[in-house]
């Protein structure tokens, strides 16, 4: 059981970091050609000429890393919260199947797994950037926005958690739904 | 049976183990990849390095009992201290040496 959701959470977390990876390394060059920050790709890396070259193009370049991943988590609670297949709508459902975006319904294991690998590297990322914003490698507004996006996406994973385990829970009680029993009986 | 049991038992940890390691390098990477960008030695190093060492004989420092009577208990920095010297000394310098 134990290695089924280590093997599962592998499995998901190679995607995202081909991706931040990605981003991270487009953002660098790109962002240095727009303004016209020269650099040479040495063994070790991208080499700046100077320190302020190396912290702007270090924070905008972090900064699309955290775009990304606020991407990729809107898209995690999107499918968690609306395509969730515990508490998905039956109108939703039937609007799905009809547009033939069936695969947007996922179960717990896949968006949890999902969610944790997403949730995992925005915390890296946090702790990285802050640690970087002390030392004076990036502007603080970057960690301060990782930090916002951690922050939010904990909250909204939290409460899909919650709203998971009321379902699965018989114990509680949903206070606002209501009860009707239609009974068949024959004249 | 036993032995078995237990050899399955340590090979499942095993594996359970490395995958957990496999997993942590993969949740680095994208991170680690903030350290790809770096700055020329010669420009991230400190003040000090840049300063380059001057050249001096010692033998040809004045020693502070042959400074003037009028001279300053301080000064503002270095190189007011070096002009200064110069002044003094210019006429007993070697030939060849030249101000910085």
């Amino acid at each position: 059981m134990f290695s089924r959701i280590l093997i599962k959470l592998i499995d998901q977390a190679i995607v995202p970091a081909i991706f931040l990876l990605t981003v991270k390394i487009v953002a660098t060059v790109g962002i240095s050609r727009y303004l016209g920050i020269v650099f040479t790709v040495g063994p070790t890396g991208f080499v700046f000429d100077s320190t302020a070259d190396y912290v702007r193009i270090s924070s905008y370049s972090t900064f699309a890393m955290v775009a990304a991943l606020a991407i990729g988590l809107f898209y995690i609670l999107l499918k968690s919260m609306a395509f969730h297949e515990t508490h998905i709508s039956p109108k939703m459902t039937a609007k799905l199947f009809s547009l033939r975006l069936s695969t947007f319904i996922q179960g717990s294991f896949d968006l949890y797994s999902q969610g944790a690998i997403w949730m995992s590297y925005s915390y890296l990322l946090m702790f990285v950037t802050g640690i970087m914003s002390i030392f004076g490698m990036i502007y603080s507004w970057v960690f301060y926005s990782s930090l916002i996006l951690t922050a939010l996406s904990t909250v909204f994973f939290v409460l899909d958690v919650e709203n998971e385990m009321k379902m699965k829970d018989p114990n509680i009680e949903s206070e606002t739904e209501e009860e009707i029993v239609l009974s068949f009986e024959e004249n | 049976m036993k032995k078995l049991e237990a050899a399955l038992k340590t090979g499942k940890l095993i594996t359970d183990l490395m995958l957990i390691v496999l997993l942590l390098c993969i949740l680095v990477l994208p991170i680690s990849s903030v350290g790809l960008l770096q700055v020329k030695k010669s420009d991230s190093d400190g003040v000090l390095s840049q300063q380059k060492a001057r050249e001096v004989d010692p033998r040809t420092l004045p020693s502070s009992a042959d400074l003037p009577e009028d001279t300053p208990e301080k000064f503002n920095n270095f190189n007011d201290f070096e002009n200064y010297l110069l002044d003094v000394y210019s006429e007993d310098l070697p030939e060849g040496t030249e101000s910085q």
